[in-house]
């Protein structure tokens, strides 16, 4: 049998980020957890994902760390914008306790994500919930 | 445990910052053919460095600018002495401001045509311009104008926040995102947010200057993000026209 088509969470959660990429026309999206580790992923060709969520997770702690020290509660959102409008979206989420993150590249400033991404965070807590209670 | 790199692909500002945050214990060796550099980290601080003659932060400071070369990282070792006192935050950006100051132009001219000093007026203006974006912002805590070297040039606050503490963590993140933009696939970085319980942060870098930047705190409560970015955005362009180049 494909592997894709072998139903668990780890499949779910990936076609949960290829439709999410598809949607909103995300070049790459990443799950990762606090460690930098990619839990699932969906890139277009030329995108690394395991690059990606090794950065992602090393901004987020530099963020949370800022936050900390600036007296602001956890960081709930990172976006960084480059001069061309392509941003990267941090967006961090707990699944039953566990600290994720869930990271897209959007590729300009027409491209709007939150009700995408707000959408796909469910879905994740719901896979989560259903195959590692 | 050990781990191996090239600093060309994790600068050693990253590498401090990385293990740092982490709090790991480690002993960090960096060899290029200026030499071998020694770092020693303990619960979430570089606590001695060594590299030629050199030792505790002025070792670092040598050592920082270093584009190539191997590290080895070595967890669990115990440092044989503390020289460095220093948070790592404060350690990397004095660090880079001293990076900064290798590389600023000795003609650069604040002075205008009749020979009076620019930078007293323009931090006037600047401080008016602050004032405006305090007054157009719903929520507004803080905002301040600062350099890569985490100095604030003019600043505005309202209630807790201190600008100059902002300032110089915020530059921290900005400089440590900016050697890692490449790595993901984004180009030049224009503006970075941050959304936490309580506060959207913002930071902008003036236009065609990423030596310098904007930053604007709003109370999520009562501010909104979209007007926060608006503002920032007209309010850098106002900015840049203000400093003298």
């Amino acid at each position: 049998m494909d592997k894709q088509n072998v139903k668990n969470g780890s499949n779910e959660l990936t076609q949960l980020l290829e439709e999410m990429n598809l949607e909103g026309g995300f070049p790459i999206s990443v799950i990762t957890d606090a460690q930098g580790l990619a839990i699932a992923s969906a890139a277009g060709e030329g995108m690394n994902a395991d690059r990606q969520s090794a950065v992602v997770a090393f901004i987020q702690k530099t963020a949370v760390q800022v936050a900390k020290q600036l007296g602001f509660s956890g960081s709930e959102e990172i976006s960084l914008v480059d001069t061309d409008g392509k941003h990267l979206i941090c967006r961090s989420f707990k699944a039953n306790n566990f600290d994720l993150i869930l990271s897209v590249m959007v590729p300009d400033r027409a491209t709007s994500y939150r009700r995408v991404t707000s959408s796909a965070i469910k879905k994740i807590i719901d896979i989560w919930s259903n195959y590692w209670k | 445990m050990s781990l191996q790199g090239n600093i060309h692909d994790m600068s050693i500002a990253d590498l401090i910052q990385h293990n740092c945050v982490d709090r790991k214990k480690a002993k960090i060796t960096i060899r290029n053919t200026n030499g071998e550099a020694v770092l020693y980290l303990n619960d979430g601080e570089v606590v001695h460095a060594s590299f030629d003659d050199l030792e505790g932060e002025e070792a670092v400071y040598r050592i920082l600018a270093w584009d190539e070369g191997a590290f080895t990282l070595v967890n669990e070792v115990d440092s044989p002495k503390t020289s460095i006192n220093r948070s790592w935050s404060g350690l990397l950006m004095e660090g880079m401001r001293r990076l900064d100051e290798e590389n600023i132009d000795p003609n650069f001219d604040t002075t205008d045509q009749k020979g009076n000093r620019e930078v007293p007026f323009m931090a006037q203006r600047i401080e008016e311009l602050l004032e405006e974006v305090s007054g157009e912002l719903n929520g507004f805590m803080a905002c301040a104008v600062a350099g890569m070297d985490g100095l604030t040039i003019a600043q505005k606050t309202k209630g807790k926040v201190n600008p100059e503490q902002v300032a110089a963590q915020m530059s921290v993140l900005m400089k440590l995102l900016g050697t890692n933009n490449e790595k993901i696939s984004l180009g030049t970085m224009e503006d970075i947010v941050l959304q936490t319980e309580d506060a959207f942060l913002m930071a902008i870098y003036l236009p065609g200057d990423q030596a310098h930047y904007l930053f604007v705190i709003v109370d999520r409560k009562s501010g909104s993000l979209g007007n926060m970015r608006l503002i920032s955005k007209v309010y850098v362009e106002r900015i840049a026209k203000a400093m003298p180049r």
